[in-house]
């Protein structure tokens, strides 16, 4: 108990400082990325809008729907990948022997560099997303549906999780296959993927999404029991399937990660 | 002579490195092939939820033809040579760059001319073999003083995105951090260039913004031409259009760069 108590009030106070290093290091320039990231994002949506313009329907799913499904995405994604930044360059921690710098300090490594490498900068995409969130539910007259704002609330939950393992399994596989950076563009292709309803796509497309690379679970499943689309059993049954696939997502890497470490040999001699 | 040979070998060797990893070159192609499918699919389930032939005056053949130009004639012209300067004034590597016996300026051209031909392939590689999958079911086909036309476009198209790059990259010297712009371009890139969504589904108020952009006549114009949509006049005037963008972008970047140099400064060494 003791321990947990002090790993959480270490990655509090690292987050704090990731916070504040950026903002007495970058100052007004932080604010403006942080504008910028939404404007950058915000675009992406409106793209959906200008696609749908001229229609009424993508797959059953109407315009606010569309969105809704999108911004669970987005939110989830930024909820992850706010402590996964460090593995974005993996291949400078694995083989430019940056790694030494986490590995020397007594506590957990994966821990570590999560919290050390919190990024502040996405949480920009959670404020886009939790307005676009908001406002869809206005305009699908769902604002005041206590059922609707739960079933969102465990959907990005269960999607970090998911998100968590989609980032960094492709980042951990650096340990036994070196230079891999575009599996981790191919695995982020995805989320373009599971922006739309899955089922416009063919049946490949989609058991991609639900059994290798479950973007599935994150909204598009969901989804379908959001806004009714399936039955409240089936909807439930496979919700309770994303939390199973989540959990695993994030054993998977942080096993891969001990098992990783292993093969580790300082990059500096 | 001296210099243009330089210039093919910066090119060169920028395209060379996309190829120092083979699996992650396949890998790349695979994640060409997804990011051009997605918007294959959705506008295959936007027409074929719509029960209509023909939306704003294009059928849905006509929009795969788009979906496949486009992204192809996008990756050549990416190159985000902005992020390089950007990173070079960041690490002081950029002082190399002014004392080697060819201009700064084409050292930065020449490795994105590189860099948009390993992209170019990439996508190419799949958009062909889409293309060679689906233009005999639409039957489509282009004559040659329109291919003549639109390879000048893409030429043109080309030369308009990477002044507007190198403009982009002088604001490295005054503000160092480029990419902070880069996701406020992002908004008129993704929006404004008719890349994401034909301009033909835009409301006219955001056509008229479009129209007096650069953007389209980097990257919609060219499709527009390939897709027969202008007339010859027509097609004369678009090229008009992008000669127009190319003197007004090089004027600023040629008076910014003037400026610039002056601004440099490298520490350490």
């Amino acid at each position: 108990m003791k321990t947990i108590k002090r790993y959480i009030s270490l990655g509090l106070a690292l987050i704090r400082m990731g916070w504040q290093s950026q903002i007495s290091y970058m100052g007004f320039s932080a604010l403006l990325s942080y504008v910028a990231q939404i404007i950058q994002f915000a675009s992406r949506f409106g793209v959906i809008w200008l696609m749908m313009l001229s229609f009424t329907n993508l797959a059953g799913f109407g315009l606010w729907e569309v969105l809704v499904i999108f911004a669970l995405e987005l939110f989830s994604y930024a909820l992850a990948n706010a402590f996964l930044q460090p593995f974005w360059k993996m291949r400078d921690l694995v083989f430019g022997g940056e790694m030494d710098f986490y590995l020397v300090r007594p506590v957990n490594t994966l821990y570590y560099i999560m919290t050390k490498g919190f990024a502040p900068g996405y949480t920009a995409h959670i404020v886009l997303s939790t307005i676009v969130l908001v406002t869809a539910s206005v305009q699908l007259g769902r604002f005041t549906s206590p059922g609707f704002w739960l079933l969102v609330i465990l959907t990005i939950l269960v999607g970090a999780g998911i998100q968590f393992g989609l980032r960094c399994i492709p980042a951990f596989l650096t340990f036994w296959f070196g230079n891999i950076d575009n599996l981790h563009w191919l695995v982020g292709q995805f989320r373009n993927v599971v922006r739309y309803p899955l089922s416009i796509y063919p049946f490949f497309i989609q058991a991609i999404c639900t059994f290798l690379l479950p973007y599935a679970f994150i909204n598009y499943f969901p989804s379908l029991l959001l806004f009714e689309k399936i039955g409240l059993t089936e909807g439930i049954v496979l919700f309770c399937c994303g939390i199973l696939v989540s959990a695993l997502m994030v054993a998977l890497p942080v096993w891969m990660f001990s098992r990783g470490l292993r093969r580790y040999e300082s990059g500096n001699g | 002579m001296k210099l243009m040979r330089s210039f093919f070998q910066t090119a060169y060797t920028a395209f060379a490195s996309g190829f120092t990893y083979r699996a992650n070159t396949a890998l790349g192609v695979l994640e060409r092939l997804v990011r051009i499918s997605v918007p294959l699919f959705v506008w295959s389930a936007l027409y074929g939820a719509s029960g209509e032939t023909v939306i704003n005056g294009r059928t849905l053949g006509e929009m795969m033809i788009y979906v496949l130009i486009s992204q192809t004639c996008t990756a050549l012209v990416s190159a985000d040579f902005a992020s390089t300067i950007e990173n070079r004034m960041r690490t002081g590597i950029i002082e190399y760059n002014f004392i080697r016996p060819i201009p700064p300026r084409m050292i930065f051209v020449g490795e994105g001319f590189g860099q948009s031909l390993y992209a170019l392939l990439l996508t190419g590689i799949p958009a062909a073999v889409l293309a060679a999958v689906l233009i005999p079911q639409i039957g489509f086909s282009l004559s040659p003083v329109y291919l003549l036309l639109f390879i000048t476009s893409l030429v043109l198209g080309y030369v308009v995105s990477t002044v507007f790059e190198l403009l982009k990259g002088m604001f490295a010297f005054w503000f160092v951090n480029v990419y902070i712009l880069n996701w406020f371009m992002d908004l008129f890139y993704v929006l404004l260039s008719g890349a994401f969504v034909p301009l033909w589904f835009y409301p006219d108020w955001l056509r008229a913004i479009a129209a007096v952009l650069p953007f389209q006549a980097a990257y919609y114009l060219p499709v527009e031409i390939f897709l027969g949509i202008r007339d010859i006049p027509g097609c004369f005037s678009a090229l008009g259009v992008q000669l127009f963008w190319i003197v007004v972008l090089w004027i600023l970047q040629e008076i910014l760069w003037r400026k610039s140099v002056y601004k440099l400064t490298v520490l350490g060494g």
